[in-house]
């Protein structure tokens, strides 16, 4: 596990990374649980596979973004399922990360190149 | 049930996909893999029936063969990473290691030399393993290897009882003015005594080669030339016996020798 940095440091973030962040911000989750959240929020626009979401996970759990929880939140469940949750340091990066992606919306609406919605 | 077939093998190609990934990877996260591809597989049935099946099978394939690739690079960038830095701890070890390798790829470098020119492309010349280059040795003048001049060449051949036979040519690289036959241009030759094709055992293609007497002062200048630039002139038989100049000088066209002849 990397020492971990400010994390600004990481920023920005991987696409299908701050997507997983995102899907464990408000939950615990195991791999197919992120691929179904991720692609119900985005309305199938998103759509993870495999090889991509466990690659991802590998390096979010090696820089310390997200961990394995120890305990299973559900007993009765496929016994290769694991869980993932975010970490302290996860959830200030995905912080750092969707305030940087709300700045750049925000310089959009100002040059007129997207539409305030409020208006 | 339909779509049972492609699942099943879609399910045997994805298990041979995820073996291509690094053996720490498929430990920690094979089992998960093969539990989400279940489980979207089963949805894509429920909701799109066998083309969705088909449809899925297809992206996963995909999505799991370039991920695999791309963790392997990552894996090997990593371990040459550690290796450099491991090197760079242990500098004494590195040198041992490096000054062996050298070595070895020397010896090996020579030794392939050796069995390359002796046996697998040998010099295309009669007896070659009996054919020796002589030179001067001036090395306490700081020329280890010196050209014969003529004179010294004729000196030492009339004294000489170590070699049966030996002939003479000029440095190569050199360039001749060619006019008279074709467009006048630069090709590149030698000059060389009378003995020297009989000497290599080269046969020519057409016409003859030097010929004992043919270097004697008062005698035509002659020319022998390459089958390469006897294509370039339009490989006519007439070429025998035409003059051309080389340098100025009227040379003779006697032989045609084969295109592919590399000098010692």
């Amino acid at each position: 596990m990397t020492t971990q940095s400010d994390p600004a440091n990481l920023l920005p973030l991987p696409p299908v990374a701050f997507h997983i962040l995102v899907s464990l911000a408000d939950s615990d989750r195991h791999g197919y649980s992120i691929m179904q959240e991720v692609a119900a929020r985005t309305g199938g626009d998103v759509r993870l596979h495999a090889g991509t979401l466990y690659a991802t996970l590998k390096r979010l759990l090696s820089d310390g973004l997200i961990r394995e929880l120890d305990e299973r939140p559900d007993a009765s469940s496929d016994t290769r399922r694991r869980y993932y949750g975010l970490t302290s340091y996860g959830r200030d990066a995905a912080e750092a990360e969707a305030r940087r992606l709300a700045e750049l919306v925000r310089q959009a609406r100002a040059s007129g190149l997207l539409l305030d919605p409020s208006r | 049930m339909s779509g049972r077939r492609p699942q099943a093998a879609g399910g045997v190609v994805f298990r041979l996909l995820v073996s291509l990934y690094p053996a720490g990877f498929r430990d920690e996260f094979g089992d998960q893999m093969m539990l989400c591809v279940q489980q979207q597989m089963n949805e894509a049935h429920r909701t799109r029936g066998l083309p969705g099946v088909v449809m899925f099978w297809l992206t996963a394939l995909m999505d799991v063969g370039t991920v695999s690739i791309k963790e392997r690079l990552s894996m090997w960038w990593q371990d040459a990473r550690f290796s450099i830095r491991t090197l760079w701890r242990s500098p004494a070890f590195t040198c041992v290691v490096v000054a062996t390798l050298a070595l070895g790829i020397g010896a090996s470098t020579t030794i392939f030399s050796v069995i390359n020119c002796i046996l697998l492309k040998p010099m295309p010349f009669r007896d070659a393993d009996r054919i020796a280059m002589v030179y001067l040795n001036g090395a306490d003048r700081g020329f280890p290897r010196m050209y014969l001049s003529l004179a010294d060449y004729l000196d030492w051949r009339t004294h000489d009882r170590a070699f049966s036979d030996a002939a003479a040519f000029g440095t190569f690289g050199r360039f001749f003015t060619w006019s008279g036959r074709g467009e006048p241009e630069q090709v590149s030759g030698t000059y060389a005594t009378a003995g020297f094709f009989s000497l290599l055992g080269v046969q020519p293609l057409h016409g003859r080669v030097f010929e004992r007497g043919d270097d004697q002062p008062g005698r035509i200048r002659t020319a022998v030339i390459s089958e390469r630039l006897w294509h370039r002139l339009g490989a006519s038989p007439d070429i025998l016996g035409s003059v051309v100049k080389l340098n100025g000088d009227p040379h003779t066209i006697i032989g045609v020798v084969p295109g592919a002849l590399r000098f010692p």
